[in-house]
Order: C-alpha cells, then sequence, then structure tokens
C-alpha cells in the first residue's frame, strides 16, 4: 500500500526555498562580515595596547629603579582613565604589586603584559587589559547595513515564487490532464500547451512518447496473447507427460519455481506445496542417504556443463521409499551463472524393483555357475568358447578370458579335442542332450578325473542352433563307491544265498524283493523269476503266514512261527518261520526267514529220550540191586526146603523126621498129596524170572569193555539170523524161513570192535520183535509177505557203524515209537514179555558200546531200527 | 559126614539170604558161622580161633 504525501504546490516550495536561500545567504554574508570585523577589532586592539605597553614599559623604567611608587601611581592612573582600558597592574621583579587599578562591573576583553627593562635587565612587568565596551558603536552601523540587505533579498524571493507560480501552474495542469488521458489509454493529446519555448519541445517529446507507448503496448498485447497461448502448450504437455517437469533454484533445497502436478503421483504431496518450498521443500522428501551423494553428483554435472541424471529414494507420504529418476541442466544466465535447473522426475519405483530383481537373480544365477563344482561352459556352433566357469578353468589351467574365443586344440590334445569336438556335433546333430563320460586330465595340478559330461545344443529366438551347453561333473568317486556298492552287494548276496535258510524279503504290498539260493532250492522258482511275484503265488505255503507279515509289518516288530510241522512225502519236516519287520531308509517291508529245523527238532528230541532213558535206567538198576539180595535168599530158602522135603537119604533128615514121629517117606507123601513140591518149584521159576529181569536189569547200568574184540558185522548179523531162526522156531512155532530177507551189505565194511555176545542179543532182540510183528499182522489177515532189509553201511564222516534192520510190519505211530526204548514198555499181552528186551539192547549199544541206536517207524508201513556203532576206539571215546 | 570138620563163615547184610545160604550148608554138612557184617565176621573169627 502506497502511504499518502502530503500535497504540496510548486511555487509554494520554491518560494519557500527561496527564502530559506536569502535567508543561508544573508546569514552567511552577515556572519563573514561581523568574523571580519571581529578580527580586524582584535588586531587592532593588539597593536593599540602593545603600544600602550610599549610606551607604559619605557615611562616606568625610571620609578620602578627608583622604587618611586607616587610616580608610578601617577602614571598608572592617567592610563587608567583611558576609557577603554579597564585593568592596569604593574609589578617589581619580584611580582610585587606595585599598583593596582581595576574598573569593575567591566569585563576584560583582552589582556597582555609586558617587562619593565632598565639598562637591560628586567626590574618589573606592567600588564593592561581593554575593556569590551570598545568598539560597539561601530558594530552596530554595520548590522543596521545587514538588515536592509536581507529585508531586500526576501522581498525579491517572495516576488519571484509568485511569478514562477504564474507561468509554471497552467502549462503543467495541461500536462497533468494529458497524462490523464494517456493513463486512460487515449493518445490523442492538445497540440497547445503554453506559448513558451520550453513547453513546446516537452509538447512535442511528450507526443512522441504517447505515440510510442501505444506502439509499445500493441506489441505486448499482441506479445502476451502469444505467451499465453504459448504457455498453456506448454502447461498441457507439462501436466500430460508421465513425469514432474520442474524448475527450481540451484540451492540446497531445491527451491521449486514451478513443478508438475505429476509430483503429486510420485512424492503423495501437492505441487503447491513444493513451489517456493510453500509447505516443504522437494530436499526434504529426499532419502537422507541419497541426498549428500546424489547431490553431489548433480554439481559435479552441472559445473562440468553435462546434464546430470540421478536415481534416488524419496519418501512418499504414506511413508513408502519410491525410487525416482531425475534428469535435468542447469540453466545459466548470460554471466554464466546458474540462474535455475529445468528437469524432471520419474517415478521409476516398479522398474527398479523390477531391475534390483532382475540383478539379484543374474547375481544368484551367476554365483550359482561359479559355486557349482561341475564344468560348465559355452561354445558356439564351431566350437570357439563363449563363456566358462572357474571350475573348467582349473580343468584348462587358464582364465576365462583367454579360454573365450579360443577352442579345445588350443588347450588339450589333438586326439582328445578331436574326441571333444564329435561329442559337441553328435549332441547337435541328435538336438537333444547327449552324456559320454570321458577321463581327462586337470591342466592345473594335474589330478585325473572321470567325468560325466551332458552336451546340451543351445538354440537362438528362432530355433537355430547356435551352440553347445556342456555340464561335466566328476564322477570318479561316485564310480569308485558305485564299485564298492557293487562288491558289498554282491558279497552281501553271497551271504544271504550262502545261508541255510530261506530268506525271503516282500514289500508291503507282499510283493517278492528278495529271493535267496536257498527259497529257490525250496521252491524250485528262481530268483529272477520270484521277484516282483506274489508271495503266495511263489511260496503258496507261506500263505498263512502273511497275517503275521502285515502284523510284523504294522507294529514294527518281529514275529515268529516255530516249530512248523511240514508233510513230506513220507517225512515230518519241522521248520522255524521268523518275520522281520524292515524300515530301512524309508522303505517297508519284511524280511521272512525259514528254518529247517528237523535236524535240531529229532536231536532235541533224542537227546529228551537219552535223558529219559538214563535216569530210567539208573533207577532200573538201583532197583534190581536191592531187589536181587532178597530175591536170592528167597531162592535159596525155597531150594533149602525142597531139599529138606525131597532127599529121604540125608541123615539130618531122617533123624529129624524120626524125631517128630514120622518118616520122610510120610512126608513125601503128604507133600505128593498136597502139591508142595509143585509150589516150591513154583517159588522157584517165579525167582528165578525175576532173577533174569533184575540181572537185565542190572546191564543198565554196567559199564564194561572187557571182553571187546574186532567182529566181522556181516558174519555176526548172519550167525544171529540163524540163532533166531532157531529160537523162533523152537519157542514160538512160528516158521522163520518164510521171512524173506534182503541183505544190503557194503563192500569192505571194516571190523568193529565190540561184545560180540552183546550185540548178538541186540540184534536177536530186534529180530524177534519184528518177525512178533510181522506175525501178528500176518494173522491179523496181512497179504504182505514178511520181509526183512538187513543194512550194513559204513559211515566215514563220522566214523560208525551203521547196522539197519527194516521190517514190513504193522509199524508204531509215533506216541510209541517215542517210548518204544523205555523199560517195561511193551505192546504184547502182558504174559508174553518183560517189555525190557529192547532197553537192555538200547542201553547194551549206547552205554556199553557207545554207539547210537534209534527207531524210525511209520504206523502201516514198518519199523526201522538203526544201531550206530564205532569203529575205533577215538570215535568211540568222542561219541561217548 | 565128609564136611563136618569145615567150618563156613557166611556174612551178608540181608537177613534172609544168610539165613538161607546158612541152612543150605548146613544141609551139605558144613559148621556155619554167620555174620551181618565184616566187623561182626572177624569178631566171629576170632572167637572160633581161641
Amino acid at each position: 500500500m502506497k502511504t499518502m504525501k502530503k500535497t504540496r504546490s510548486i511555487s509554494f516550495d520554491l518560494t519557500i526555498r527561496l527564502l530559506l536561500a536569502t535567508a543561508v545567504f544573508a546569514t552567511l554574508t552577515i556572519g563573514s562580515a561581523f568574523w571580519v570585523i571581529q578580527w580586524s577589532d582584535a588586531r587592532h586592539h593588539e597593536r593599540k595596547i602593545m603600544e600602550y605597553l610599549h610606551f607604559l614599559s619605557r615611562n616606568l623604567s625610571l620609578p620602578i629603579w627608583n622604587y618611586d611608587l607616587n610616580w608610578i601611581r601617577v602614571i598608572g592612573d592617567t592610563f587608567a582613565r583611558n576609557e577603554i582600558i579597564s585593568k592596569v597592574e604593574i609589578f617589581d621583579e619580584n611580582r610585587n604589586v606595585l599598583y593596582h587599578q581595576a574598573r569593575p562591573l567591566q569585563s576584560v576583553l583582552i589582556e597582555k603584559e609586558k617587562s619593565v627593562e632598565h639598562n637591560g635587565s628586567i626590574i618589573g612587568y606592567v600588564r593592561i587589559g581593554f575593556s569590551k565596551g570598545f568598539g560597539k558603536t561601530y558594530r552596530r552601523e554595520l548590522l543596521f547595513s545587514l538588515l536592509i540587505l536581507v529585508m531586500t533579498l526576501f522581498v525579491l524571493a517572495g516576488i519571484t515564487g509568485f511569478f514562477l507560480r504564474k507561468i509554471l501552474k497552467t502549462p503543467l495542469n495541461t500536462l497533468i490532464k494529458g497524462m490523464d488521458h494517456i493513463a486512460r489509454g487515449s493518445y490523442v493529446f492538445s497540440d497547445h500547451l503554453s506559448d513558451y519555448v520550453e513547453f513546446r519541445k516537452i509538447l512535442t517529446q511528450f507526443n512522441q512518447m504517447a505515440q510510442s507507448i501505444r506502439q509499445r503496448e500493441q506489441e505486448l498485447a499482441d506479445m502476451n496473447q502469444e505467451l499465453s497461448a504459448s504457455e498453456n502448450r506448454f502447461r498441457t504437455l507439462a501436466e500430460s507427460v508421465p513425469c514432474a517437469i520442474f524448475r527450481c533454484k540451484p540451492d540446497s533445497l531445491w527451491t521449486m519455481e514451478f513443478i508438475g502436478s505429476q509430483i503429486e503421483t510420485i512424492s503423495g504431496y501437492p505441487s503447491t506445496d513444493f513451489i517456493h518450498n510453500a509447505v516443504r521443500s522437494y530436499a526434504g522428501i529426499i532419502h537422507p542417504d541419497d541426498i549428500e551423494m546424489s547431490d553431489k553428483m548433480i554439481r559435479q554435472a552441472i559445473e562440468a556443463g553435462r546434464k546430470w541424471v540421478v536415481e534416488r529414494r524419496i519418501i512418499h507420504r504414506d511413508g513408502s521409499l519410491r525410487w525416482v529418476y531425475e534428469e535435468g541442466v542447469a540453466i545459466r544466465n548470460k554471466h554464466g551463472d546458474v540462474s535455475f535447473l529445468d528437469g524432471f522426475i520419474l517415478d521409476r519405483t516398479e522398474h527398479k524393483q523390477t531391475e534390483l530383481e532382475l540383478k539379484k537373480n543374474e547375481r544368484h544365477l551367476r554365483t550359482l555357475i561359479e559355486t557349482i563344482p561341475d564344468l560348465i561352459w559355452l561354445k558356439d556352433a564351431d566350437g570357439v568358447y563363449l563363456s566358462c566357469n572357474p571350475e573348467f578353468e582349473r580343468f584348462f589351467g587358464a582364465r576365462e578370458a583367454e579360454i573365450v574365443g579360443k577352442t579345445d586344440y588350443d588347450f588339450v590334445d589333438r586326439e582328445l579335442a578331436d574326441f571333444f569336438r564329435e561329442k559337441d556335433k553328435a549332441a547337435m546333430a541328435a538336438g537333444k542332450p547327449s552324456i559320454n563320460e570321458e577321463e581327462i586330465i586337470y591342466a592345473d595340478d594335474g589330478h585325473r578325473a572321470l567325468l560325466e559330461t551332458i552336451k546340451t545344443p543351445l538354440y537362438d529366438s528362432e530355433r537355430k542352433q547356435v551352440g553347445v551347453l556342456g555340464i561335466a561333473r566328476d564322477i570318479t568317486q561316485r564310480k569308485q563307491q558305485e564299485e564298492e556298492l557293487r562288491s558289498l552287494r554282491n558279497y552281501l548276496a553271497n551271504i544271504i544265498d550262502s545261508m541255510p535258510s530261506a530268506i525271503i524279503g516282500v514289500d508291503r504290498d507282499g510283493n517278492v524283493t528278495q529271493w535267496n539260493r536257498e527259497a529257490a532250492r525250496m521252491t524250485g522258482i528262481l530268483p529272477e523269476s520270484a521277484a516282483g511275484q506274489k508271495l503266495v503265488t511263489v511260496f503258496p505255503r507261506l500263505a498263512v503266514e502273511m497275517e503275521k507279515v502285515h502284523e510284523a509289518m504294522e507294529m514294527r516288530e518281529v514275529r515268529s512261527d516255530p516249530r512248523q510241522i511240514l508233510r513230506e512225502a513220507n517225512e515230518i519236516r519241522y521248520e522255524d518261520v521268523t518275520i522281520y519287520p524292515l524300515k530301512a531308509n524309508g522303505i517297508e517291508g519284511a524280511v521272512i526267514r525259514l528254518d529247517d529245523v528237523t535236524g535240531q527238532v529229532r536231536l532235541e528230541e533224542m537227546m529228551v529220550q537219552s535223558e529219559k532213558m538214563l535216569s530210567v535206567g539208573g533207577l532200573a538198576a538201583g532197583m534190581a540191586h536191592e531187589i536181587n539180595n532178597p530175591l536170592a535168599g528167597m531162592m535159596q530158602s525155597a531150594n533149602v526146603i525142597s531139599n529138606r522135603l525131597t532127599i529121604p537119604e540125608h541123615p539130618a533128615n531122617q533123624q529129624a523126621a524120626e524125631e517128630a514121629g514120622t518118616s520122610m517117606k510120610a512126608i513125601g507123601l503128604y507133600m505128593e498129596a498136597r502139591g508142595i513140591i509143585r509150589m516150591l518149584n513154583n517159588i522157584r521159576e517165579s525167582g528165578s524170572r525175576a532173577a533174569e529181569i533184575v540181572s537185565n536189569m542190572l546191564s543198565f547200568a554196567r559199564k564194561s569193555d572187557s571182553s571187546m574184540s574186532s567182529h566181522n558185522m556181516a558174519e555176526l548179523l548172519d550167525r544171529t539170523m540163524d540163532l533166531a531162526a532157531t529160537d523162533y522156531n523152537l519157542k514160538k512155532k512160528f516158521d522163520f524161513r518164510q521171512i524173506e530177507i534182503t541183505r544190503e551189505y557194503e563192500n569192505n565194511l571194516p571190523l568193529v570192535p565190540c561184545e560180540a555176545g552183546k550185540i548178538q542179543q541186540v540184534l536177536l532182540n530186534i529180530l524177534r520183535n519184528g518177525a512178533e510183528a510181522m506175525q501178528e499182522d500176518h494173522e491179523k489177515g496181512s497179504e504182505k509177505r514178511p520181509r526183512f532189509i538187513l543194512r550194513l553201511i559204513y559211515e566215514r564222516s563220522e566214523e560208525m557203524f551203521r547196522i539197519e534192520i527194516e521190517d514190513n510190519g504193522p509199524g508204531m505211530d509215533e506216541a510209541t515209537t517215542r517210548r518204544v526204548f523205555e523199560p517195561f514198555f511193551t505192546t504184547k499181552s502182558t504174559n508174553s514179555g518183560t517189555g525190557l528186551g529192547l532197553s537192555v539192547s538200547y542201553f547194551i549199544i549206547t552205554e556199553n558200546h557207545g554207539g547210537q541206536m534209534s527207531v524210525e517207524s511209520t504206523s502201516g508201513a514198518g519199523t526201522k531200527f538203526i544201531v550206530k556203532l564205532p569203529v575205533n576206539q577215538k570215535s568211540r571215546m568222542n561219541a561217548q | 559126614m565128609k564136611n563136618a570138620s569145615t567150618t563156613i563163615l557166611i556174612i551178608d547184610d540181608e537177613p534172609a539170604f544168610l539165613q538161607s545160604m546158612a541152612d543150605y550148608l548146613e544141609d551139605q554138612g558144613f559148621q556155619v558161622r554167620m555174620a551181618q557184617n565184616g566187623r561182626v565176621g572177624l569178631e566171629v573169627m576170632d572167637n572160633e580161633h581161641q
């Protein structure tokens, strides 16, 4: 807002100033005149006072010398009467006052002193003072004339002001009016202003000026119109580009002169915020980490006169970071100073993210290729290297830069290079990856390596082959491991195959995965045919085990089924089935093991049997010994009774009879009548039978080799056969000759050390039992012809002599077979055997001879007794 | 009796057997002495020779 100035008039001002100028001039004139008068007064006074002093000093010389005070006073008074002199003082040489005269109430204007001399020496001093009243009249006149002069000047000034006002006012008013016209846009102006020549000139100039103003105004209007159109154009352009165009000052805040509205999209703040830093500065939203570096770059570019380009982060209104790209140039004024920066800001966040992502991916890829322990390389179609990784560099012993642009022929010998090239071509010809193995030597440290190389043809976007990508892996160790694995697998397979058990592996679904040699032998199915088949198909009898197999897999526990009975042809076999769950390496399944334990079962049975026999034998022998003595007493007593009753010739008998009043004859008759002799005989017979049993039982425990000698077993057996024939004939009225005898004797049989009588007893026992059994069978109506098969076999491995006596009688059931050697066990009717025959035989063979005796029998199919005797002393000892 | 001057000492721990044997030998005309065990047998022999 304009402050209102006080209205002033030229004529008034002129008048005032003229008056002021006159006043100043008059004052100065008067002042200087006054000063000149003063100065000349002072000079005049000084001269006068000096004259007075000089005169006084001369006149006083003598009176002071004479110290004539009166005289001094007369001279002093004379001077003091002069009206301009206000003070007279006279002193002696010691400054003692000799005379003093001063007018009161008159100020001293000037005061001077002079020495009084006499004959050249100072004898006193004289001092005179002039009063102010001196020269006053003279000054008053001067002041008056000056006043008149000043008055005249004032009047002159007033008149001048009046005329000036008169002459200037009219044309000035006209001029003002004209200006008013111009101000209102009308440039037509009156051609009359004043008759004065000065105003004419002004008018002409003024009209010219109005003219040119009108012209310029027109031009400006045109220009403005153009500018506005242009600005519109640029504004539209600025608003429609996808970036924020700006112009800013080259200060640290980036103070915006202009910035496109797009900045709102980019930063979240409206563009008006930034213009002249109205709300915030652009520098204020730049990420603090970036600002220093990027501004430095911009300043460097500006200094170098280049356009500047930066990428930096800004903080968006929502707090997120945005990447912006800024590009611009410095605008310089004519002095070469930077006045503006013009440029644009582009949101590159997405682009930047993609770029960063890409860079990261590329870095990852590069790291991958460089850190991978495989050899990787790239060749063009002509076998020229395009790229390779560090591992490949080791192979060639050269840096990638040295390898690129060269071929295999530059690094390896011709033969190998040909080989590589041929494989490249093969891969390209096939149009698909080709794999081969090759043994190479690393150039860097000379170590050998077996490589598995994959060569893949490369295609450009037009499906044209442009080269070969090669990847090679060191498989030296893998090969070794494979080799080791293979031998280990073989070894394990051999172990599994050499097992006497059948080992069968199955997966969860019951399909065979493992099938060892024993399994193959048992089923007659080869491992190759069994693999993958259902277990129940290839091993039907294991169908019953499938439930347990599944159970084992579920529960992860071992399941077993011991002592499974297998009925083969005419033999019972035993088998242990064990099922182990498999859970190694995530492969689930089970292993089934089948063990043929027939031998073991038999052995166990036999051991039980022999244990039993041993205890029974021991018991029986002990019992026999205890029974033997009383039995002997009984029998002896029966004998004595018989003697005393039946021998009449005996004198003691006769004497006793006579003394009793009877005779031996009478006693004989009585006994005959009462059957006493028969009873006594009965006692004796029963006693001797019991004695026989007891004596047999005693042999259970007896061990004696006293009468051992070597015998030809064939002879012994044949002799026993004859004995049995007669014995049987006699006792049982059975024709032993009806029995067919088959002899299967091995040649060159060794002699057997034994007690011939005892062995004969054993053989006889067996033959008698067999014959009896066959007879019974025959009596029951069997059509079979009785038959014995006699076998004599020498088992060299065990050094045992084996005697087999097989009949084709009714046989025995299992229970009977098991108990056949027990003492007193018999199937015969109570009165036809003691039940000791076979047990005596058993003990003769086992206890006395250190051999083995067993029986095999199937009900309805006959019985086979097997006697094994050790052939030499050593084996006999072992057997025991 | 041809054997009358001969004395036989029988030692056995089985009384029935001892007695029956003694009976039998007496019938044969021997002088018989009996003992249940060896110590008694020795005592019997000592008595016989006194």
